[in-house]
């Protein structure tokens, strides 16, 4: 009988070439470590005329949500804004604030809002600038579920056209705020911007425990 | 749900590069939705901010374009780059061991049917003398090939210790 540190290296014809023992059902193999950090879900514009994105029923298992999105519009432009709206479908009142910092290459500048019916995040390529260029969002909510906190929602947006347009590009860092959510937990998420989404704009929920 | 943020490959110089070494990310799949190269890195150059530089698909051509904005100690101010640029920046670490840190999102890479945006935050590297800046960038790339390299240029060297990573996310 062999001894529990032996190799033993059976016949090729029996189609094994070495046999090794192992202890553990791991067999050699690395620890597995699943991330934190999942897909929630994903919405594609498919068709014309949508000219809203809604995450609904988000779950409340995350510690942290982030959007990741391609957007473009079809407004007759240069570009459009990109906004949220209406957190948690708790109906429409002008209670949203943001504020954000922008570059367009030219110029730099800020801007704040108050008493709105939705935050602006950044600005999006639209349908008078460069073909097949979509701008890029990631929008971060940190502790979403936490009911003794206001949410805080931060956005890097933004686009490059390469000179295409006066009065374009936009690179925007901003945040934003919503009285009306106050405290609550986000369980829904609408983006919009003033004209309609293009077919292919693309917005990705993840959740981070 | 499905995890992701998943790492794909990772670059630290044990010791300062030499000859301008590249780092180099090849054979990237296109199963991911978005990729996220996270850059910790100082220059052997000499002299304040040096430029670190990227470049995709070993694509030399005058192909990009960028637009930002900055911080440093005494100003806010924007700048880009457009036609005739063949290459776009990574990080702008201080001179010596003062590494900056940058986190370039390659949006929707594979997607064949759009030119590719990416959006970076850079924080510069930090002396006494030179406080760097900090900021944030869209850049563009001019191809609706889906990305499949990515090419990462030293001022210089890539000085020991420079750490980069690069994940992909899917979306679900």
């Amino acid at each position: 009988m062999a001894s529990n540190n032996n190799i033993f290296k059976m016949s090729n014809a029996g189609g094994f070439k070495s046999l090794n023992r192992y202890y553990d059902m791991l067999a050699g193999n690395a620890v597995y470590v699943e991330t934190s950090y999942e897909s929630i879900a994903t919405q594609t514009v498919t068709g014309a005329g949508v000219t809203s994105v809604s995450f609904t029923s988000i779950p409340q298992t995350y510690t942290h949500l982030q959007i990741r999105a391609s957007i473009r519009s079809n407004n007759a432009a240069a570009y459009d804004v990109f906004y949220i709206y209406n957190l948690n479908n708790a109906g429409v009142s002008s209670q949203m604030a943001n504020h954000y910092v922008y570059g367009t290459g030219a110029s730099v500048g800020v801007n704040a809002y108050t008493a709105q019916f939705s935050a602006q995040m950044g600005f999006v390529p639209a349908a008078n600038t460069l073909a097949n260029n979509f701008g890029a969002g990631i929008v971060d909510i940190l502790d979403y579920t936490n009911t003794n906190k206001n949410k805080t929602l931060r956005g890097l947006v933004g686009y490059d056209d390469n000179g295409n347009t006066t009065g374009s590009p936009f690179i925007t860092f901003s945040s934003a705020y919503s009285a009306q959510l106050g405290t609550n937990a986000v369980t829904n998420l609408t983006f919009i911007i003033n004209n309609s989404f293009a077919i292919g704009t693309k917005f990705a929920l993840y959740g981070v425990k | 749900m499905p995890s992701t943020y998943t790492p794909i490959a990772t670059y630290t110089f044990a010791s300062d590069g030499t000859g301008g070494a590249q780092v180099n990310f090849t054979s990237i799949p296109s199963t991911y939705t978005d990729l996220i190269l996270i850059a910790y890195t100082a220059d052997t150059y000499v002299g304040n901010n040096p430029n670190q530089l990227w470049r995709v698909n070993s694509d030399a051509g005058n192909n990009y374009s960028h637009t930002r904005f900055y911080g440093d100690s005494t100003n806010f101010a924007g700048s880009a780059q457009q036609t005739g640029v063949s290459y776009s920046y990574l990080a702008k670490p201080a001179e010596g061991s003062n590494f900056a840190n940058a986190t370039l999102h390659f949006m929707n890479y594979a997607n064949t049917a759009t030119n590719k945006t990416m959006l970076n935050r850079q924080s510069g590297g930090y002396t006494l003398a030179d406080m760097g800046d900090v900021s944030a960038w869209v850049h563009l790339w001019r191809s609706t090939a889906a990305i499949n390299s990515i090419n990462l240029f030293p001022q210089t060297n890539f000085k020991a210790g420079s750490t980069f990573t690069l994940y992909g996310v899917k979306s679900a």
